[in-house]
């Protein structure tokens, strides 16, 4: 069986500005353009800044982590950024080794970064 | 005792080619953070291949005990010896950045080019010092592992 992502709302109580998803599934190759239209997609005219639930995402590749930059770009071009939550070990190792853990905001778990989500001023 | 040898062709199942690395290298005796290093480096190794490399190849993985090899071929035979970068590559050199992450990952990369086929070779020393069971195994070019 082919790998799947399923991206999925998450219901957060976070700003207006603040998209929440979560991502499920393995992230690679053979999926990451999709998942990028969907995100892409998925952000709105008012998000700037991207929440993802990496909870349930067993695996990420150099292709995936090339997608998550480019929904970063998106953002960055608003004034804001995304944020990877609840990485696991395999994850947060292609991350560091590619040293492009720099280029998002990390937290332990959704609930933790939903708290720093919330406690950032917003948008003027 | 796991087999010594096995191979898989590279198809665009990657998630079922991760889960028969991980078996063989968990087998092995590869674990931990190595073993993620392994399973991320081998599936550059084969995105290499379905990118790059024409689309059609072979994983092959390999112990002898001391050392846990994976090769992976392609059909295309574009890629040289020496194309691991030293460094991580800036911009959207995409096939670089396979590269060089797979050197940072794994104990050894070597590149193998014949008219028509590349093979990468990924090694990961074992920290078993068991006996070279796996007999007709070739010695591991560049690797820090004493033959």
């Amino acid at each position: 069986m082919t790998a799947a992502v399923v991206v999925t709302p998450v219901p957060a109580h976070v700003p207006d500005h603040v998209l929440v998803m979560a991502l499920d599934g393995a992230l690679d190759y053979t999926n990451a353009d999709r998942l990028r239209e969907e995100l892409t997609a998925a952000v709105g005219e008012g998000h700037r800044e991207l929440l993802l639930d990496l909870s349930a995402l067993s695996f990420c590749d150099s292709t995936g982590i090339r997608i998550l930059l480019s929904v970063r770009k998106l953002l960055q071009e608003r004034d804001g950024g995304v944020t990877l939550a609840g990485m696991n070990p395999r994850l947060a190792r292609i991350f560091r080794t590619t040293g492009l853990i720099h280029a998002f905001t990390v937290e332990p778990d959704l609930t933790e970064a939903v708290g720093s989500l919330n406690a950032r001023p917003g948008p003027e | 005792m796991v087999d010594h040898h096995q191979q898989w062709p590279i198809t665009d199942d990657l998630a079922t080619l991760r889960d028969d690395i991980q078996r063989f290298a968990l087998a092995a005796g590869l674990t931990g953070a190595r073993l993620d290093d392994l399973v991320i480096a081998a599936n550059e190794a084969a995105i290499n291949v379905l990118e790059h490399g024409g689309g059609v190849g072979t994983l092959v993985m390999s112990s002898d005990g001391a050392v846990l090899a994976v090769e992976v071929a392609d059909e295309l035979g574009t890629l040289r010896p020496g194309a691991v970068p030293g460094q991580r590559p800036s911009g959207r050199s995409v096939r670089g950045f396979g590269l060089w992450l797979m050197g940072e990952l794994c104990d050894s990369v070597t590149i193998e080019q014949v008219p028509g086929r590349s093979t990468i070779r990924l090694s990961m020393n074992l920290d078993t010092g068991g006996p070279a069971a796996g007999a007709g195994i070739a010695p591991v070019r560049g690797s820090i592992h004493p033959i």
